[in-house]
């Protein structure tokens, strides 16, 4: 009877795919009514559970008491009654779960609703988390979330937007938006902007379930969703060597690279040969190819930085923001000695976009560092804790600063 | 060794508020409560109750039904447990550790009070 039978976040999972079914079924407009089915299931399985042990197969049972309960409302609502027999006749979650989650995807992933409230919709709806949970991922107010969630849940409810996946023409587009959601919501989980947990490995884990979904239908697995998720395993191979014991943020050159998950690593680097097939080339596909190069080298000496900064200039190309180049005036860097690597992130210190970003000054401190200039480094490191950061990060750039200090007494 | 009953109460949504995750770790530390306790050969019984019925009354010879228990009481009982224990100290201990006192109220009672015990 013990807990044997309960796999993790099952009730979660299964909430985001209960949720599916039913709103496919009841229409988009009645998201509150299946939700509502699915958080009253939850509560019977609280209720019961506990004395009778879990069921056999509790999924199952979880569907068919959300189901039972939509009727029940349904029933009391005479507008909907002409939904009741389709309701009653569902099938499984399970069976048509994926399918369902992937149309409700799309749905909370619509271009017209802004992109803050995508993913919390989508984390509301087909990852099962609720409001407080998101708004910690999110680093906002729960307030803040549950507004969100309202508005957009009103403009479903007023768009009269089917849940069927679109056409196929209008498919695409689509995809780049479920596609530009979860890339966000992996790099809040990845790099936490602020707060105080350095990585919230929990998100990056439901970008990759999410993601997973589009490769499973035929119709969304493009070469660019799976270079995404390729990305995404890539990355998350390295989440257990990224912080340390204490909570501290470890770099690339300084991980332990035997904690590196290789399973991820080995399913990532499938995924992304099965990615480059045909002549679509994304900005996905090049950062995949960045992590690859990262995860092909045994030593941080082993990196190939010439490849990698060949790559960045694919990036760049692609996808001209200040970021990319920051990054690629990195691996120039790395590839070419710090001067060449300084000289361009000096240009980019005038860009306006970058005057509050943290990780500029503290990349200017680690190559005038490298450089043996270490005055001039602090000075950069000093900058970069004036700015926003999370407390890991903090730690991690008074750690440099102490370094500065300390190279300076030896030499 | 006597029996005591504890009623699990709890106000109607006081777990419906719960987030899927949330509601299952709760889920797992109810299970492993009774794990233990059954572990310890004290667990009798234990079961779920649903969150409405009907109540009866006979009012002059009149046989009544109305849905209830109490629409507008604001705690209802959600389960029951029977433990054996020594005496009503000892169950209060045991029901002590209960994760369902996060969410409510637990009432015990002696099951089979005959009157002239103490």
């Amino acid at each position: 009877m013990r807990a044997a039978g309960v796999v993790e976040h099952l009730f979660r999972h299964s909430s985001g795919q209960i949720v599916a079914t039913l709103v496919r079924t009841l229409g988009p407009d009645r998201l509150d009514l299946a939700e509502e089915s699915v958080a009253d299931a939850l509560e019977q399985a609280l209720r019961t559970w506990p004395h009778a042990g879990v069921p056999a197969n509790p999924r199952g049972w979880l569907f068919r008491a959300a189901r039972n309960r939509a009727i029940d409302l349904l029933r009391r609502e005479r507008a909907l009654r002409a939904r009741l027999p389709a309701l009653a006749e569902l099938g499984c979650a399970e069976q048509q779960g994926g399918d369902a989650e992937l149309a409700l995807m799309l749905l909370c992933c619509h271009p017209e609703l802004p992109p803050a409230s995508q993913v919390a919709l989508t984390l509301k709806t087909v990852g099962g988390l609720g409001v407080d949970e998101i708004a910690a991922a999110l680093l906002t107010r729960p307030a803040t979330v549950a507004q969100r969630l309202t508005r957009a849940r009103r403009w479903l409810r007023e768009s009269g937007n089917a849940i069927e996946l679109p056409p196929s023409a209008a498919l695409e587009p689509r995809v780049d938006s479920v596609l530009a959601v979860l890339y966000l919501l992996f790099n809040e989980g990845y790099d936490a902007t602020s707060g105080e947990a350095a990585v919230r490995g929990e998100l990056c884990g439901e970008s990759i379930r999410l993601g997973r979904l589009l490769l499973a239908d035929r119709r969304t697995d493009l070469p660019r969703a799976r270079a995404l998720v390729a990305l995404m395993l890539l990355q998350a191979s390295r989440l257990p060597a990224r912080v340390d014991a204490g909570g501290d943020i470890v770099l690339l050159d300084e991980q332990d690279r035997t904690r590196w998950d290789r399973a991820m690593i080995a399913e990532g680097t499938r995924l992304f040969g099965a990615s480059c097939t045909g002549p679509e080339l994304s900005a996905y596909h090049v950062e995949a190819a960045i992590a690859l190069c990262h995860a092909a080298a045994d030593a941080p000496g082993d990196t190939d930085w010439p490849r990698v900064l060949g790559l960045y200039d694919q990036l760049v190309a692609l996808r001209p923001a200040p970021v990319t180049r920051l990054n690629r005036a990195i691996a120039l860097g790395m590839a070419y000695g710090p001067a060449e690597g300084i000289a361009e992130l000096e240009r980019l210190e005038g860009d306006k976009r970058l005057a509050a970003y943290g990780p500029l000054p503290a990349a200017l401190g680690a190559l005038w560092l490298r450089a043996g200039e270490r005055e001039r480094a602090a000075a950069y490191y000093r900058r970069a804790l004036d700015l926003p950061g999370s407390e890991p990060r903090k730690r991690f750039l008074r750690r440099r600063l102490a370094d500065c200090a300390e190279r300076d007494r030896t030499s | 060794m006597p029996s005591y009953v504890g009623f699990l109460r709890n106000t109607t949504d006081a777990l419906a508020h719960l987030s899927p995750d949330e509601a299952q770790r709760t889920l797992e530390r109810y299970l492993a409560w009774s794990a233990d306790r059954e572990r310890a050969g004290q667990l009798v019984a234990s079961d779920g109750l649903s969150r409405s019925g009907r109540v009866l009354r006979l009012a002059d010879g009149t046989l009544s039904s109305t849905d209830g228990p109490h629409t507008e009481a604001t705690e209802i009982v959600g389960g029951y447990i029977v433990l054996t224990a020594d005496d009503l100290d000892q169950a209060e201990k045991m029901f002590g550790t209960h994760p369902h006192l996060a969410f409510g109220p637990i009432e015990i009672r002696k099951v089979g009070e005959n009157g002239c015990e103490d």
